[in-house]
């Protein structure tokens, strides 16, 4: 009965352990295919940032312009929310100079160009992909994980 | 060569010896068989059975499977918690090695309807009872080879361009780093005469633009509205060319404020002839070194 | 601090070259604290590697943070730091950059997931 019994445990590890590996070229597909599409996006902002660059002159977007560490602290106004199921997403804040939440634009110039403002669509496009590819990834390392356990218990068996 | 985005983002696997002898075995069995793995099996010397049907590959059913994470869990519990981190640690350091193969891979490789595929087929055989293999002892021993960045040859001239460009500004940088040091470079080229009245010129005509669009603005306010319109009383014509002359006045002063700021940063960054310009030998003789 | 963090939600941290932090900035991810520490870090061609090394860790070491975004050439040069981390929290992110574009074969998880596979007699 129990050489049965350990039969069917060994037959769902391997059926287990095979659609681990499924999901696992799955998820390295999506994995690629989320990093592909962040390059896509963010060198389309790129473009744009150039194209604003090349409007206003090289020193109008710059680190110069980047608060730096003596700088007046200020909110973030793109969060990390965990929903359900471990996944995350972006959340968004309402700018509010009162509580700190300042508009990242007005850094750089006070009457944004037309190109500079579709480059921030273009990185918040980037980062909403971030979002999803931190949970591809997250998914994938999980996947990996359980594949090396599982395989280390069936060695055992 | 100029390593560009990964177009084909499917994984592939390059199936090993055991995996298609075995498919060479239980060839009877498989009913069907997706092209691209008739095509490997038939390349490497394996014959396939004639009642064998060959599907097209988009017609293998491949959607992700679902993990039962409670089973998982219910199997890994009597497992030791250590992480299996030295065995990872051992993988890596032998990647180095395979750096080196940059072009392409050929050869035969399996897809992922392949492998779901073999998967349903596996499963069938196994309910069958005619062999008892599982999927992932077969593709452990296979290379995974992980989606590829193509590489396009870059045009040489664009290439050149670029890297003139590149020492151009280099050069620059290291002019403006070094201005305050070099004493020989010190009073180039802001100190001539020629220079000097040159700039003040730009700027002369910025302001004297400014000026006399303002001017004009008034004109039409004091002069022009009352034209059109008709007669009006003196302070109203003084009041309305001012208004308008102030509205011109704003806006000019958002443009020249603009100009003026990129005049400051031309004068930041000296200009300097190109390395290849037969001028200013002492200048150019000081540049060479810090070419590349 | 810990509900605190839980009600505002986590941040993104970016480590890169000039046009990504820039642009990240202006989606709006940047912040810095109470303590003046900002969540974002230029990396430029005077950058030393340790100085990389030191901002990663010390983001690694901060529970506001759920994601670092790193370019992946500047991974590159601090693998080992990247490979030792393995806990899910925070994530690190290998993003492309303008003029490298992504390379599957160096991410630290795909190099994770090829290294299952042990390969033998292969058909060629």
């Amino acid at each position: 009965m129990s050489e049965k019994n350990t039969k069917n445990e060994r037959s769902a590890a391997g059926e287990l352990l095979d659609s681990l590996y499924l999901d696992m070229f799955h998820l390295i597909e999506a994995h690629t295919q989320c990093r592909i599409d962040i390059e896509r996006t963010s060198s389309d902002g790129s473009i744009l940032l150039a194209r604003t660059k090349f409007q206003q002159g090289g020193q109008s977007l710059s680190t110069a312009q980047i608060p730096a560490e003596n700088s007046a602290e200020f909110n973030a106004l793109c969060r990390v929310k965990k929903a359900a199921d471990e996944d995350i997403s972006i959340e968004r804040h309402p700018v509010d100079k009162e509580n700190g939440y300042v508009e990242p634009l007005y850094w750089f110039s006070v009457l944004p160009p037309m190109s500079l403002r579709s480059a921030v669509d273009k990185f918040k496009r980037t980062i909403d992909l971030i979002a999803e590819s931190a949970n591809l990834q997250r998914e994938l390392s999980r996947v990996l994980d359980g594949i090396n356990r599982l395989r280390q218990t069936v060695a055992l068996q | 060569m100029l390593k560009s985005t990964i177009v084909d983002t499917r994984v592939r696997l390059r199936p090993s010896k055991k995996l298609l002898d075995l498919l060479g075995e239980q060839k009877e069995h498989l009913k069907e068989l997706p092209a691209n793995l008739a095509k490997i099996l038939e390349k490497n010397g394996y014959s396939i059975a004639n009642s064998t049907r060959i599907i097209r590959d988009d017609e293998v059913v491949c959607k992700r499977p679902q993990i039962d994470v409670k089973l998982l869990n219910k199997l890994t519990a009597n497992l030791p918690d250590v992480p299996s981190n030295a065995q990872e640690i051992n993988e890596l350091p032998e990647e180095e090695v395979e750096e080196e193969p940059k072009q392409p891979l050929t050869g035969d490789f399996l897809y992922l309807n392949d492998l779901h595929f073999l998967n349903s087929t596996l499963t069938e055989l196994r309910r069958n009872n005619i062999i008892n293999v599982f999927l992932y002892e077969l593709i452990e021993s296979c290379e995974l080879i992980l989606p590829e960045n193509e590489y396009k040859p870059r045009n040489p001239e664009l290439e050149a361009r670029c890297q003139r460009l590149r020492d151009e500004q280099q050069n620059r940088e290291y002019h403006k780093m070094t201005k305050n040091v070099d004493a020989t470079l010190k009073h180039i080229p802001e100190d001539t005469v020629a220079y000097q009245l040159k700039s003040i010129n730009k700027q002369i005509i910025a302001v004297a633009q400014f000026i006399f669009s303002v001017a004009a603005g008034f004109t039409f306010g004091f002069f022009g509205v009352n034209l059109m319109v008709g007669p009006l009383p003196f302070g109203f014509r003084i009041l309305l060319g001012v208004i308008v002359a102030l509205v011109i006045a704003l806006a000019e002063m958002y443009f020249l404020a603009k100009k003026l700021h990129e005049y400051d940063e031309v004068l930041d960054a000296p200009k300097r002839k190109t390395p290849n310009s037969p001028k200013a030998s002492g200048v150019q003789i000081l540049q060479k070194p810090h070419v590349d | 601090m810990a509900l605190h963090s839980a009600i505002k939600g986590k941040l993104i941290s970016v480590i890169g070259d000039e046009d990504t932090c820039v642009g990240f900035l202006l989606g709006g991810v940047g912040e810095i604290n109470k303590n003046r520490h900002p969540n974002f870090m230029v990396v430029d061609k005077n950058t030393a590697v340790s100085e990389i090394e030191d901002c990663f860790k010390r983001f690694l070491k901060r529970d506001d943070i759920d994601i670092i975004l790193i370019n992946q050439t500047y991974a590159e040069l601090i693998r080992h730091v990247i490979d030792a981390h393995t806990s899910p929290v925070p994530a690190v992110l290998e993003i492309p950059s303008k003029d490298h574009p992504y390379d599957a074969s160096k991410d630290s998880i795909l190099r994770r997931a090829r290294g299952m596979f042990n390969p033998e007699d292969l058909v060629r």
